[in-house]
This record gives structure tokens, C-alpha cells and sequence, in this order.
């Protein structure tokens, strides 16, 4: 079908090229995916360097599989279907291969290779740097050079709507693309997200869909032999494609501080823009049932698009709910949401693309096509894709539903991982699915000439125009001029206006003394953040949902944004939460989870950062360093603007079950040790001793649990609300069982019995008076000379020295605290003490241990009410105590 | 003002289907383009079938 005065060598040689580039494009987008996927349960996965971590892969998937594949895959469509649907031939065979370079070479290997080399975007689908945006524009206005002069020579009154399609898409994404690329650049936070919203939908719906569509409805009347059902409603479904599909994008930020009015209006559009999607799906699917199913069976490039409308109608409506405010307060930032873009991408898009392709490779002449290996291909696919969009949509619930339980955030991803290690399996079938497809491509026979030319329609479609012809050319032009007003109309809806709204109401709200301008260092860190994909697993905007209230605090509002160029909310939540990060962990514990976050957290699976670092957790780079800097502004602006709420935290009650007297039972005790070992062992090692990797970085080092008896409220405390001036966090996010079992399990662990006789080096009365001279001759000046941990010294040191009324020293702890010291702390090491001196000083100080020192027995006396107050203003709640949010 | 653009939208294309409704010049012309892109491929069609409105356009011809 291929048309020799249409198609010139010329023409035939540049769909062959963005065919192939379409390939490779396809394949490497692919095979990043895949290792980003792999990533996520094995993270050190070809880890150390800066170039291969999570974050930049990730965002070279994405990219890869919008320009490389889809990007090369719509222009090699272009390049066949422009010419026979305007019988035209396309503006220059030169401005063609100005557009095949300029798209990749400058635009996709110039954008991967920076994106690796850390100069990337963190903006959703825009995070080739901004130099490679302005060349894909460039690109984009060139298609629209190439490709509208034959439709405006042709004119509209007869234009079949694949063309329509075509020339909307070509010149609505050259508009939109600007408006996520660059804008949010320009504005901050919260109005930036109104735009960085708009062209998170746009690059779906008005660059990605419109393509797909015109694919189909291009190919099915040609394979059916048999027009489509109804030419005039395949317009209004393009009409209201292009006039709703802009509304949308806010839709990504609901329960955000962005007006509620703009995310009630994406809301509605949302759904509006389901009804859209029916009737286009409506038409394309009677367009081939049920007369032409023998076609879908036979034909593979039609069967590949017959797919594609299907599940372009699922993932539509899926997307028309998922934008109720109701249910995306349950499945936003979930695997549920991945599942439903991999749906779209590949099930809908990269389907219509492949049949696309398949359809006009077939009647290329001179190159070889193989049925066999193209039907293989969608099989892969299909079953693939199928998989794996259920595997990530039920991972979706499960996280969905952990996240709406008071458990520790890792419960969720340890819940996630099989789901994740079944995601890899499905990627590999669907790599194996793209490979199979390229190589339909380059096997099976040659095309020896070309088919049988078409009898071409005379340049006359428009020639014998009657007035009728002229009117609907008129009303269709008006339309599309419309549709060009609704877009900017769109823009301004949901971007200028919300964004005037957002200033205003940032100027009314902003605290005053509460934004501290982010110093050399932090915006340092926040480059670095931003570079490394960061904000695509911790998003950094608490929403207005109980849930997430409950987890990470007060909601974002939209003056702590004020400085965010570009915003960094994030669309995903892997990690938890950062916009609350300020405060809540200490430095070097910030520094030992870059440095390898297994060592903070066993089973977290974030990629370790080591290139950030000299070898050794503790020896961190400057760029460490700002890069902790940087996530130490994270929520300061709101800290300092309610002080009050951090300061009445530490006021909550004991928990008066830790006082109790009964021993936990042996089922208590193996319960919280599993807890232990899921959350505690990372620092405090596996014995309790605090001397694996991540607990000896820390500084203070980790305490040794096994060495020193607390008193249970301490315990309680530490677990409730952290160890300020430590590394230890709050672990109010346990639920009551497990925190009650943890802490017990802790205060289980000290062996603290005395060493037998055998062991002594003399009589205990001896070993008490020597112990005292050692005592007071080392330890008196910062322990005080009652041991109560007030000496003269004490002051010096962020954490006070210990109280040993309160703490019972065991032998072994003693012995390894007193040779090594305790880094991160004022306790210096004592090499010159010998073995009997500190026996010695051991038992003096186990001679100052007072049991009934502890808070238990003066709470215990006193009423457990908390104040109702208290609560409200931290927003934090009592473990065990809790309600469902 | 969403809604004002969502109610335009909706206007705009009511016109179109009233338009066609009304006018069986219009429906014949608005369905041409599909017969005319197979055609330029070669492809000899009935302009009856398969399509709805066709059908109905023949019906009000009988």
C-alpha cells in the first residue's frame, strides 16, 4: 500500500530509521525499568555508583519510553499516514532527518546521558534536564512543520478523523509540553504543581492518546476493508478528547493545599473524560465486530490494536475513579497507581503503537517482517502485561491498607516485597516480549516490491467542494480554534488561577520569622536530592487525610513551599513521607542510612549512597553532608511556626503497663523479638549489643542494651519518643502489642549477673574499695560524685553522662565501654585501666543502682489522664490506644 | 469557571449532534470522510453498511 509518489525512497528511508530507533528506544527504556524494578528487592543491585542508582534509571524509563519509543514509533506513523490522508506529500525529506537527529541524538541520548551524569529534573515525565527540553520543543515545533503543511493544504471539510487525531496531537503537545517543562521551574511549590499536574495528564492525553487513537482508527478500516461504525461521532469523541482531557491534571494532587475548588474541578473532569472514552471505544470496537473478528484473529498488527482499545476503555474508567476524592485518599501514591500507568503505557499505547508499526512495516518494500515471531510478541506481551498490572494492583491494596494501619512504614514494604519480586518476573516476560517483537522486524521473508499501489484519489477532495463541504470545514475549524481557546482556558483554570490563588493566600498565612532562606550547603543537598530521584519514593507534601496526618503530622500547607524551585512532592510513596523530616533523626543517622540503609534499617530497601562517601559510614563526603543538611529543612518552616507542638510531645503520659510487675510471658517475649529483630537489630545488633556496623557509625554510638539495665519507663520513653541528642527515633508508630513487647523484649535483654567467685580477681569488699578509688579518681568529675550523672563536667555534653541510679551495669558492658569509650558521647576510653580495676569500678558502680529510682512508682501514684489538648496539638497517639483513622 | 468551560464543551458539541440530527446533508457529509479515506487506499466500500447512521439516512430516504 505503500504509495510511490507519496512515499518517496526518501520518506521510506525515514520511517525506516524512527522505526528503528523506535526499537532500541523501546528495548533500553525497557531493560531500565527492569533494573529499577529488581532494585527494589535487591538495592545494592549494581549499586556503588552514582550513575546506575534507582533515581536516575527511573527516570530515564520513563523518558526512554515516551520519546525513544513512543516519540520515534508516532513519527514513523506520521511519516505513513499524513501523505494518504491528505495526499500530500509530507514538507522535506531534509527537515526530516533534522527532526530524526535533533529528537535522538540531542534530545533522547543527550537527555539519558545527563540524566546518569546527575543533571536531570525531578518533575514527572520531565526529567530530561532543561536544555533537553528546549530541544525536544524544538522538535516538536518541527513535526508540526513537517506534518501541518500537507493538512492545511488539504483542508479539513473531508479529513477522516485519524487525521484529526494527528494534527491535534502535533500541535497541542508542542503547547503543553512547555507548561511541565519549564513553568515549574518558574513558579514554587504549590503553584508549580498546578502545572507540573497539567502536563503529567497532557503527556498522556494529548501527546500519547491521540497518537494511539489515530493508529486505530487508521489501521482497522484498512485491515477490515470496511469503514469505521461512525465518522461523526469518532469527532465528538476527538472533539471532547481535546477539550476535557487539559482539565484533568490536578487530579494528581488532590487533598493537596491546591485549591479545593481546582481539585473538585479535575475531579469532575476526570470523570467526564471517562464518558469521552466510552464513546471512542464504543465506536472503534463496533468499528470491528462482530463481522471483522476473523481479521483480528488473522491479522497481528490489528489484533495488537483491537487489544489496545480494550484496555484503553479499562484503564480510562480506572482512571475516572481513581480521581474520586474518596477512593484516591486510599490508593494515591500506592504500586496501584504504577499499575494503572503501565496499563496505560504499555496496554494501551505502546499496543496501539506496535500494531502501528507492525501495519506499516508490513507494506514497506525491500525489508523482512515475520508473522510468526510478531504473534509470539503479543503473546509475551499480553500475558506480561496482564500479570503485572494485577500483581502491582494488588500490591497497591495491601500498601493502601498498611498505610491506614498504626504500623512502622517498613511493615509496607516488607509486605510489598513479593509482589515486587513477581513484578521483575512479569518485566522479564515483557522484555522478552519487546525483543521477540523487534526481531518480527528483522526475520521472516522480505517484501520483495510493493503491494499493489492504491488507486490513488485525485488531489480533488477538496476542488469540488460544495457549500455544505464549506460550512462543515468551517464549523470543524471553529472547533479546533476552540479547542485551542479551552487549552489556554485549561491553563488558566487550573494553573493561573489557582496559582494567583496560592500567592494571595501564601501571603496571608505565612508565619512571620517562620522561613529560614536555605543556606549554600542545603541547596547544595537539595540538588543532589533532586538529581538522584529522591522525591520519586519519599514524597514530601502531607496531605489532608486522617492517615497521613496521623503518620507524619500537621498537613503541607502552601506557604511552606514558598522557596521550592521546582517542587518536590512526588507522586509516589515508596519511603515515607520527608516533608516532616526536620527534627525527627539525628545527623549521623541520617548519614549511616545513606551510607548503607540496612544498617539503620534492616530491611529497608532504599540504595545505599556509598559514592557519597570515603569508604566508611562515618567519613562522609561535603556532599553527604549538605545532602543531610538539605533534609534537615525538610518541615523546619512549620516547626518554627508551632514550636508548641515538638515541645508537647514530650509532656504525653507513661504507659503504666511497663511498671507492671508480672513478667512478660514467654510468648511475649518471642513476639518482641521479632519485633526487635525487624526494627531494632539494625543498630542495636542482633545480641543488643549495639556494635554492628550501623549502631558503631552512629554517634553516639548505639546503646549497648545487652550491657546496662534500664528502668522500664526509660525504656518506654526512648521507644515513645526517642533519645533526643541520639540517633534513636520515636517508634509511636507500633502498634500497642508490638511496642509493648518490644519493650519488654529490651528490658529482657541486660545480663547484668554478678561473675562467679572464680571469676573475681578479689573478695567483693576488696574489689568495692578499690572500685571507689577508681571511681573517683576517673569517672567522678562527669558522673558526679553520687553517680547520679551530675558532675561538675556534665554540662559539657549534649547527652547527659549516665545516672547510675538508674542503670545497672553489667560486667561484659562495662568492660567493653570503659576500653573503647563511647564515641559520640563525652565517655573517652580508659586503655590504661587493667582488667581488676575495672572489675572493680564495675561493682561500685552496680553498688549505686536504686530499683526504685524510676518514674513508674511516682506516675503510678498519680491520675493517667492525658490532656485532650496535648494530643490534639501533636497529632500524635498513645501506642495502643489508637483508633482507625 | 470549570464549569463554564465543561458546559461550553458540552454546548458545542449538542450543536453538532442537533446539526446532524436535523439535516441529513450534514449526517451524509459528517460520515464522508471515512468512505473517502478507503477509497483512497483502493478500497471499493458499500456506503450503506456497516455504519448506524446509514442506516437510518437510507430509512428516511425509503
Amino acid at each position: 500500500m505503500i504509495e510511490a509518489d507519496l512515499h518517496t525512497p526518501g520518506v521510506q528511508k525515514l520511517i525506516r530509521a524512527h522505526a528503528v530507533a523506535a526499537f532500541a528506544g523501546l528495548l533500553i527504556s525497557a531493560l531500565f525499568g527492569l533494573l529499577v524494578s529488581i532494585k527494589f528487592y535487591a538495592p545494592s543491585f549494581l549499586g556503588g555508583h552514582a550513575w546506575d542508582t534507582w533515581g536516575r534509571l527511573r527516570y530515564d524509563h520513563t523518558q526512554g519510553i515516551l520519546y525513544a519509543w513512543l516519540g520515534n514509533a508516532f513519527i514513523a506513523f506520521l511519516y505513513y499516514a499524513v501523505p494518504i490522508l491528505t495526499r500530500r506529500p509530507v514538507s522535506s525529506v531534509r527537515l526530516g532527518w533534522i527532526i530524526f537527529w535533533t529528537l535522538n541524538v540531542a534530545g533522547v541520548l543527550g537527555g539519558w546521558s545527563l540524566v546518569l551524569a546527575g543533571s536531570s529534573q525531578p518533575l514527572e515525565w520531565a526529567e530530561f534536564p532543561l536544555a533537553i527540553a528546549a530541544v525536544i520543543e524544538a522538535a516538536f515545533v518541527l513535526l508540526i512543520v513537517q506534518f501541518c503543511v500537507p493538512f492545511w493544504k488539504c483542508g479539513v471539510a473531508k479529513l477522516y478523523v485519524a487525521g484529526w487525531y494527528l494534527l491535534g496531537s502535533l500541535i497541542f503537545t508542542a503547547l503543553a509540553y512547555p507548561v511541565g517543562n519549564i513553568l515549574p521551574n518558574l513558579l514554587p511549590g504549590a503553584m508549580g504543581a498546578a502545572f507540573s499536574g497539567l502536563w503529567i495528564h497532557d503527556a498522556v492525553g494529548l501527546f500519547v492518546t491521540p497518537f494511539a487513537v489515530a493508529i486505530a482508527y487508521f489501521v482497522i478500516p484498512v485491515v477490515t476493508r470496511k469503514p469505521i461504525y461512525s465518522h461523526f461521532y469518532s469527532m465528538i469523541g476527538f472533539w471532547l478528547l481535546f477539550l476535557v482531557y487539559p482539565l484533568n491534571g490536578i487530579h494528581h494532587y488532590i487533598y493537596s493545599s491546591l485549591p479545593m475548588s481546582a481539585q473538585h474541578a479535575s475531579e469532575i473532569a476526570s470523570i467526564y473524560q471517562g464518558i469521552d472514552v466510552i464513546i471512542i471505544v464504543a465506536n472503534l470496537l463496533l468499528s470491528i465486530s462482530p463481522a471483522s473478528t476473523g481479521e483480528v484473529a488473522r491479522d497481528v498488527p490489528l489484533r495488537f490494536i483491537w487489544t489496545s482499545v480494550v484496555l484503553y476503555l479499562i484503564v480510562s474508567i480506572q482512571g475516572s475513579v481513581q480521581a474520586v476524592m474518596v477512593f484516591n485518599s486510599f490508593i494515591h501514591f500506592s504500586d496501584w497507581v504504577i499499575g494503572h500507568s503501565h496499563l496505560a503505557m504499555i496496554g494501551f499505547a505502546s499496543f496501539a503503537a506496535m500494531g502501528g508499526l507492525a501495519h506499516i512495516w508490513q507494506r514497506l518494500p525491500g525489508v523482512r517482517s515475520s508473522r510468526r515471531a510478531l504473534a509470539w510478541s503479543y503473546w509475551l506481551l499480553t500475558i506480561g502485561l496482564l500479570l503485572m498490572v494485577t500483581d502491582l494492583t494488588m500490591a497497591g491494596l495491601v500498601q493502601a491498607q498498611l498505610w491506614r494501619q498504626h504500623i512502622p512504614w517498613i511493615d509496607s514494604v516488607r509486605a510489598s516485597r513479593p509482589y515486587w519480586i513477581v513484578r521483575s518476573g512479569d518485566g522479564y516476560l515483557l522484555l522478552a516480549g519487546f525483543v521477540t517483537f523487534a526481531l518480527s522486524f528483522f526475520t521472516g521473508e522480505r517484501h520483495s516490491a510493493p503491494e499493489a499501489l492504491a488507486e490513488a484519489r485525485t488531489e480533488t477532495n477538496t476542488a469540488n467542494s460544495s457549500s455544505g463541504d464549506r460550512w462543515i470545514a468551517t464549523a470543524y475549524g471553529v472547533t479546533f480554534g476552540a479547542g485551542l481557546f479551552f487549552f489556554l482556558a485549561s491553563f488558566t483554570a487550573l494553573g493561573v488561577i489557582p496559582a494567583l490563588r496560592l500567592h494571595r493566600l501564601i501571603e496571608r498565612t505565612t508565619p512571620p520569622g517562620a522561613l529560614i532562606p536555605l543556606t549554600a550547603a542545603e541547596l547544595r543537598g537539595k540538588q543532589i536530592y533532586a538529581r538522584d530521584g529522591c522525591a520519586y519514593c519519599h514524597t514530601q507534601q502531607v496531605r489532608f487525610t486522617r492517615a497521613d496526618e496521623w503518620r507524619f503530622g500537621a498537613p503541607t500547607q502552601a506557604w511552606e513551599t514558598q522557596e521550592e524551585f521546582p517542587q518536590m512532592w512526588g507522586t509516589r510513596r515508596i519511603g515515607p513521607d520527608l516533608a516532616r523530616e526536620s527534627g525527627k533523626r539525628s545527623d549521623d543517622w541520617q548519614l549511616v542510612h545513606l551510607y548503607n540503609p540496612r544498617f539503620t534499617v534492616p530491611d529497608s530497601i532504599m540504595p545505599p549512597y556509598s559514592w557519597l562517601f570515603e569508604g566508611a559510614a562515618d567519613q562522609p563526603t561535603q556532599d553527604a553532608r549538605n545532602l543531610v543538611a538539605y533534609l534537615s529543612t525538610l518541615g523546619r518552616a512549620a516547626r518554627q511556626a508551632n514550636p508548641l507542638a515538638e515541645a508537647a510531645v514530650a509532656q504525653l503520659p507513661l504507659d503504666l503497663h511497663v511498671c507492671a510487675a508480672t513478667p512478660p510471658s514467654q510468648s511475649d517475649l518471642d513476639a518482641g523479638r521479632a519485633v526487635y529483630a525487624a526494627n531494632c537489630s539494625g543498630c542495636h545488633g542482633a545480641d543488643g549489643h549495639g556494635r554492628s556496623a550501623g549502631g558503631r557509625a552512629l554517634r553516639p554510638v548505639a546503646f549497648d542494651l545487652a550491657g546496662f539495665r534500664l528502668p522500664a519507663d526509660s525504656v518506654w520513653r526512648a521507644l515513645a519518643q526517642g533519645v533526643p541528642g541520639t540517633a534513636m527515633p520515636a517508634w509511636n508508630d507500633l502498634p500497642g502489642a508490638q511496642f509493648r513487647a518490644v519493650a519488654d523484649y529490651a528490658l529482657s535483654l541486660p545480663r547484668t549477673a554478678a561473675p562467679r567467685p572464680e571469676q573475681q580477681w578479689a573478695p567483693a569488699p576488696v574489689l568495692m574499695l578499690a572500685g571507689k578509688r577508681v571511681y573517683d579518681t576517673h569517672c567522678v568529675r562527669c558522673h558526679g560524685g553520687n553517680g547520679a550523672g551530675d558532675g561538675p563536667e556534665a554540662n559539657r555534653y549534649k547527652r547527659p553522662p549516665a545516672n547510675f541510679h538508674e542503670m545497672l551495669v553489667s560486667f561484659d558492658g562495662a568492660d567493653y565501654a570503659i576500653r573503647n569509650g563511647v564515641a559520640g558521647s563525652g565517655m573517652p576510653a580508659w586503655p590504661l585501666l587493667t582488667p581488676p580495676e575495672i572489675q572493680a569500678v564495675t561493682v561500685y558502680l552496680r553498688s549505686l543502682y536504686q530499683p526504685g529510682a524510676s518514674l513508674c512508682a511516682e506516675q503510678a501514684s498519680t491520675p493517667q489522664a492525658a490532656p485532650e489538648a496535648t494530643r490534639a496539638s501533636t497529632a500524635m497517639t498513645m501506642p495502643g490506644t489508637e483508633a482507625a483513622p | 469557571m470549570i464549569a463554564w468551560i465543561l458546559g461550553l464543551v458540552t454546548l458545542i458539541l449538542l450543536l453538532f449532534v442537533f446539526w446532524r440530527n436535523a439535516s441529513n446533508a450534514f449526517r451524509a457529509r459528517s460520515e464522508e470522510p471515512k468512505f473517502l479515506f478507503l477509497e483512497s487506499l483502493g478500497i471499493s466500500v458499500s456506503r450503506g453498511l456497516p455504519c448506524a447512521s446509514n442506516h437510518s439516512i437510507e430509512e428516511k430516504q425509503q
